[in-house]
């Protein structure tokens, strides 16, 4: 069963053809990264534009190098939650298309499940149940799955997503973005201890999740060495850390005014964040007894978190560990053709009409409360 | 009352200040809320939600990614939202331009001075500013007298009293 796969949830456009849910016959995926850092971050409006400009010349490609018409496709799948409205709507209305033209069955994928079925498109002995943990820009979940679409959400952030910290830490430090490329690449050679960046409290079960107050203590952290903050309006990066006009103490070892330790500081900042993912990791492991864990989005892509993630899970009860691989972490569309076919087998399909769903979380804890 | 000074001596006393807010704010109102990174703003927000429906809204996060996020379980319903990645857009998208210019629902924009062309005729203006780890000053501001409430709502915080 050959299923296509369309991504389009935020600023990345993605197409993939996956045989069976796992055999990736092609896929290609065009970022609009460079576009957007200019503006520190997506603006919604160009990405559904570009979107527009780079999904069909982008499906022309993957059919070619996979070598098939597009009447050979079995099913069409498409992300349509959660994401940006517009992007959503620019992916789900060609598969809508594609499908009622062809005539073969559309599917509806979620995007955070197609992040989770990521890990088992790469390790396919891995078996349910299983932690999930979902950290990107926009997202910081953890889940208990029990299928390909059977998730039920553990623990969540409680403000910023881990990926959207990483962000707005380099934008801090005006290292660049996307944030967690930027700050790793800062952290080499940086001492992981130099600065005591607080991990915040994992609660009475150990699940609770928060970044805000290590976005803060950075903050802190920086003013100490005498930076000062200004929020620039309407220029590209929003806030900048600015040297004193006087001159820093001397007893500070390297004074700010010729340089910021940044590889310390991004070191000290990145170990932080991996500590407070792990121990909420640990605490869904030990309260679910799953015996594997799951790390999947874009923020899975940061290596010292896969690294002491591993080691971690290996320490407690020799729990397996399985990340999502490089080529899969980011937005891709791969993951939703994967998805797809299960969805697919199980009669999951989608009519016509369906919607996007652009933050279904919201409505679906409202729907809790009521 | 136009400007109303308030200390905030930690991030719980931040909640609550949005908590207080929360109860009196009316139906329809607009916050335009300012502040650097992690001075707080979302916290305030989260506060906000509290006076609105007490006890739930546990769920409340940052906005950043989505641009904005709509909570439908309290007094009324509140958007919150968030300019940080909207800087420079060449429009603004049209549910945010709705929520803001509504006249049931409250409205909340954290780093709207960035975009200060959008804001609708009438609005309230709180910023906070960091004192110190975990000192903030927070500014309220309210031109149009959309809350008469607020300084004797507040009043356990007032550092400086409201001018007129």
């Amino acid at each position: 069963m050959l299923i296509l796969g369309i991504e389009t949830s935020c600023d990345d456009t993605a197409v993939a053809l996956v045989e069976d849910g796992w055999k990736i016959r092609a896929g290609a995926r065009s970022s609009q990264e460079k576009m957007h850092a200019q503006y520190g971050g997506i603006v919604p409006e160009v990405a559904c534009r570009v979107h527009l400009e780079t999904l069909l010349p982008l499906l022309d490609k993957v059919r070619k190098e996979a070598g098939v018409e597009l009447r050979d496709i079995d099913a069409i799948a498409a992300t349509n939650q959660p994401g940006l409205v517009g992007s959503l709507y620019v992916g789900l209305s060609a598969a809508k298309a594609l499908a009622w033209s062809l005539g073969k069955p559309l599917i509806a994928v979620d995007h955070i499940e197609a992040h989770i079925y990521a890990v088992h498109m790469a390790e396919k002995d891995l078996s349910y149940p299983h932690v999930s943990v979902v950290v990107s820009g926009g997202h910081t979940d953890i889940f208990i799955s029990t299928g390909p679409t059977e998730h039920k959400l553990i623990t969540r952030t409680l403000d910023d997503a881990a990926g959207e910290c990483f962000d707005k830490v380099a934008a801090l430090l005006g290292i660049g973005y996307p944030g967690g490329p930027a700050i790793q690449m800062t952290s080499l050679g940086g001492d992981r201890d130099a600065v005591p960046f607080p991990r915040g409290e994992g609660g009475p079960d150990g699940l609770q999740l928060s970044f805000s107050g290590l976005k803060t203590a950075v903050l802190n952290d920086l003013r100490k060495r005498g930076f000062v903050f200004e929020a620039e309006k309407n220029s590209g990066r929003m806030i900048s850390a600015r040297a004193p006009a006087t001159p820093v103490p001397k007893s500070e070892t390297r004074t700010l005014s010729v340089r910021l330790p940044l590889a310390d500081i991004a070191a000290s900042f990145q170990e932080a964040a991996v500590d407070i993912l792990i121990r909420a990791t640990l605490a869904a492991t030990r309260k679910s007894r799953c015996k594997s864990v799951v790390l999947a989005g874009g923020v899975a892509a940061n290596k010292r978190l896969r690294e002491k993630m591993a080691a971690a899970c290996k320490s407690q009860k020799n729990t397996r560990f399985a990340a999502a691989p490089l080529n899969l972490c980011t937005d891709n569309a791969e993951m939703v053709a994967g998805l797809g076919f299960h969805k697919l087998l199980s009669g999951q399909t989608a009519s016509m009409d369906v919607d996007v769903l652009p933050n279904k979380d919201e409505k679906r804890l409202v729907a809790e409360k009521a | 009352m136009t400007k109303l000074l308030l200390q905030s001596p930690n991030p719980q006393a931040t909640i609550q200040i949005g908590r207080i807010l929360g109860t009196c704010l009316p139906r329809g109102s607009f916050v335009a809320l300012d502040g650097i990174l992690g001075a707080g703003k979302t916290q305030l927000v989260k506060g906000i939600a509290c006076g609105l429906d007490e006890g739930g809204w546990a769920g409340l996060r940052s906005p950043t990614f989505t641009l904005m996020l709509s909570y439908h379980g309290g007094r009324c319903v509140l958007h919150h939202v968030d300019f940080y990645r909207l800087n420079e857009a060449p429009e603004l998208p049209g549910e945010i331009l709705e929520a803001m210019n509504s006249e049931r629902d409250i409205t909340v924009v954290e780093w709207a001075s960035i975009w200060r062309e959008v804001w609708p005729d009438r609005y309230i203006h709180v910023s906070i500013e960091v004192e110190d780890d975990d000192k903030r000053r927070v500014t309220i501001e309210d031109p149009f007298s959309i809350c008469p409430e607020i300084p004797k709502a507040l009043e356990e915080f007032t550092v400086q009293p409201a001018e007129t």
